[in-house]
């Protein structure tokens, strides 16, 4: 049963772009606390499942565990990275239009390649950390943006 | 009940008050405020874990590892910054205790 205690801790750690020692560290402190908590519910007369279940409905939503968590970690990570994709997304138009105006001509391709890559990052920061292990893709678009 | 909305703006004050005692670990720490609270507080998982981690983050508090009979545990201690931080807050706190006093008593 305490699977469900790892299931549940592991999806809270999941919301945090912490390095690896950090992760493991909040992972096992949450799992002390889990269990420390069932243990208090039997003292106070449950049945082990029953404590479980207690236990569990205290922690709450992991997800939002997690962001919370994430949030007082790394805070104001989530308004830049959406910061910088609305600037960016802002910045291609505007090259684009002036391209447009003073040369008569402007490279459609670059526009949807980097309009592309803008809304990306724009949908990746919306998004949870956990959502398609966002780091890495955070990361890749970073190094895609700079390069468009 | 512990009005949560009200409690929210001295969480800080009170993680930091009951570190200043002595080390503590994050379960222990729900412990002493339902205790303390008469049972009427009972303190979420994800708003005491961001607090301790904001503390942290700010260097208020530290945290270690200790191993005791019954196993780890991840226990916060208040550092020398922290100490400054919690005398500025419970100033801040007379302040804010007095003029809620004062409020109350009668216009003249």
């Amino acid at each position: 049963m305490t699977d469900q205690f790892k299931r549940v801790v592991e999806r809270t750690v999941q919301q945090i772009e912490g390095n690896g020692q950090e992760k493991d560290d909040l992972y096992e402190e949450l799992m002390i606390h889990l269990e420390m908590s069932k243990e208090q519910h039997m003292k106070e007369g449950l049945s082990e499942k029953e404590a479980e279940i207690k236990a569990m409905e205290a922690f709450g939503d992991e997800v939002s565990v997690g962001e919370q968590i994430q949030q007082a970690m790394f805070p104001y990570r989530k308004e830049m990275m959406m910061l910088l994709a609305v600037g960016s997304i802002l910045f291609t138009s505007g090259v684009y239009l002036a391209q447009l105006f003073v040369e008569g001509d402007a490279y459609m391709l670059w526009l949807v390649l980097s309009m592309s890559v803008s809304t990306s990052l724009f949908i990746f920061s919306i998004q949870s950390v956990a959502f398609l292990n966002r780091r890495l893709w955070m990361n890749s678009l970073l190094l895609i943006h700079i390069a468009v | 009940m512990v009005d949560k909305e009200m409690m929210k703006g001295s969480i800080d004050l009170v993680l930091l008050s009951l570190i200043s005692q002595r080390d503590l670990y994050g379960y222990e720490i729900t412990r002493i405020l339902k205790h303390l609270s008469d049972d009427t507080y009972e303190m979420s998982e994800g708003t005491l874990y961001s607090a301790l981690k904001r503390l942290e983050r700010k260097g208020w508090i530290e945290s270690y590892w200790y191993d005791t009979e019954i196993g780890r545990r991840k226990y916060y201690r208040l550092t020398e910054k922290g100490g400054e931080e919690l005398k500025r807050k419970q100033e801040n706190w007379k302040m804010v205790e007095s003029l809620v006093q004062k409020s109350s008593e009668e216009l003249t």
